[in-house]
């Protein structure tokens, strides 16, 4: 059972694992917000993944993988910003709207 | 109490329902992907050792550091305008307005805040200079400056909103600026894009990552403000009084 339960398996898997969960609440939540977080999940699991690739054999650590990540991470939360930027923008845009629609008759 | 069980269980149901029609693909793409990863799953040194040969020549002593300065600049300097790209479309969005933290004065965390953020702003410090040698860098000491820019913003300490306009657009734009230049001085010197004179590898790596840090920094920690602190056109947001 220890041959099956090395590093490379355990932290492979679960950011492939991490990749599915993001990748299923991207598709399946309407919320923007909700859609932000699914693919921030998605990304661990791919940082997660890159880096147990760039393992190796324990011995010689690739490096490309690393730097790639590191770069990654930073760009990711850029994203983040962005996609929430976005999305208040939207919802903001849609509140207006339904304000002007509505004119005062019913809130919600 | 018996309308919200009743929500409740409307609630699961439809969820149960709903569920399997949109998960059944991310479930197969990673079955399919851990299948293929474990089929090819044998220890491999990948670029290690290409990079340990040409470490020498690149002025650093970290291989993190020399792929993501000298071997793969080109694709740094992408990332680092991929940032700016984000705080521009970010101010884009919004009208320049002051950024207010979240809510209201927290005493305990003002006061945290006070004693951690000289200690943060030492740390970053510290990241830069020992990503020549091992665990640090660019990224990870604009990571910590980020982090501090945040904490002083949700403290109400205005770091971010007492800095001109101006100079904190010179300050996101400068680590970019200063990696192409440096990228295009090459050129000028007579070598390629990004090809550093023999030598002077560390001086150039050393002034980019100074650059990049303060400039990422600044952009994760005015991402945070979700606008461009300035002066507001009008007192409240424009499109909400149409």
């Amino acid at each position: 059972m220890d041959a099956y339960l090395t590093p490379p398996i355990i932290y492979g898997i679960t950011g492939l694992a991490l990749f599915a969960i993001g990748l299923t609440g991207l598709i399946g939540r309407n919320h923007p917000l909700h859609k932000i977080m699914a693919a921030n999940i998605m990304a661990g699991g791919v940082f997660l993944f890159l880096v147990t690739v760039g393992y190796g054999d324990g011995e010689v650590i690739d490096p490309v993988p690393h730097a790639m990540v590191l770069t990654g991470i930073v760009v990711s939360v850029s994203c983040t910003g962005l996609g929430l930027a976005l999305s208040r923008r939207i919802m903001e845009n849609a509140t207006s709207h339904k304000n002007r629609d509505d004119s005062g008759e019913e809130a919600r | 109490m018996k309308f919200a069980m009743i929500k409740s269980k409307n609630m699961t149901q439809r969820q149960i329902k709903a569920l399997p029609l949109f998960a059944v693909l991310p479930i197969l793409l990673g079955i399919g992907l851990a299948w293929a990863y474990l089929s090819a799953l044998e220890p491999r040194p990948g670029l290690g050792p290409r990079v340990a040969a040409q470490l020498d020549q690149s002025g650093v002593k970290s291989p993190v550091t020399a792929v993501l300065l000298n071997f793969r600049g080109y694709d740094t300097l992408l990332e680092c305008f991929v940032v700016f790209l984000a705080v521009l479309g970010v101010w884009s969005l919004a009208p320049p307005g002051t950024t207010t933290p979240p809510r209201e004065k927290d005493a305990i965390l003002s006061s945290l805040v006070s004693l951690l953020a000289p200690l943060m702003l030492v740390v970053a410090g510290y990241l830069l200079w020992s990503g020549d040698n091992g665990v640090g860098g660019a990224f990870q000491a604009g990571a910590v400056l980020g982090g501090t820019g945040v904490l002083l913003h949700l403290a109400d300490r205005p770091l971010i909103r007492s800095v001109p306009p101006t100079l904190l657009i010179v300050g996101v734009l400068l680590g970019p600026a200063i990696f192409l230049a440096l990228a295009m001085l090459c050129i000028l010197l007579g070598y390629g894009f990004l090809q550093y004179p023999p030598g002077w590898s560390s001086v150039f790596i050393t002034v980019i990552e100074a650059g990049a840090a303060l400039s990422i920094g600044l952009s994760l920690a005015t991402l945070f403000g979700g606008r461009r602190p300035g002066k507001s056109a009008t007192p409240h947001n424009l499109s909400r009084h149409h």
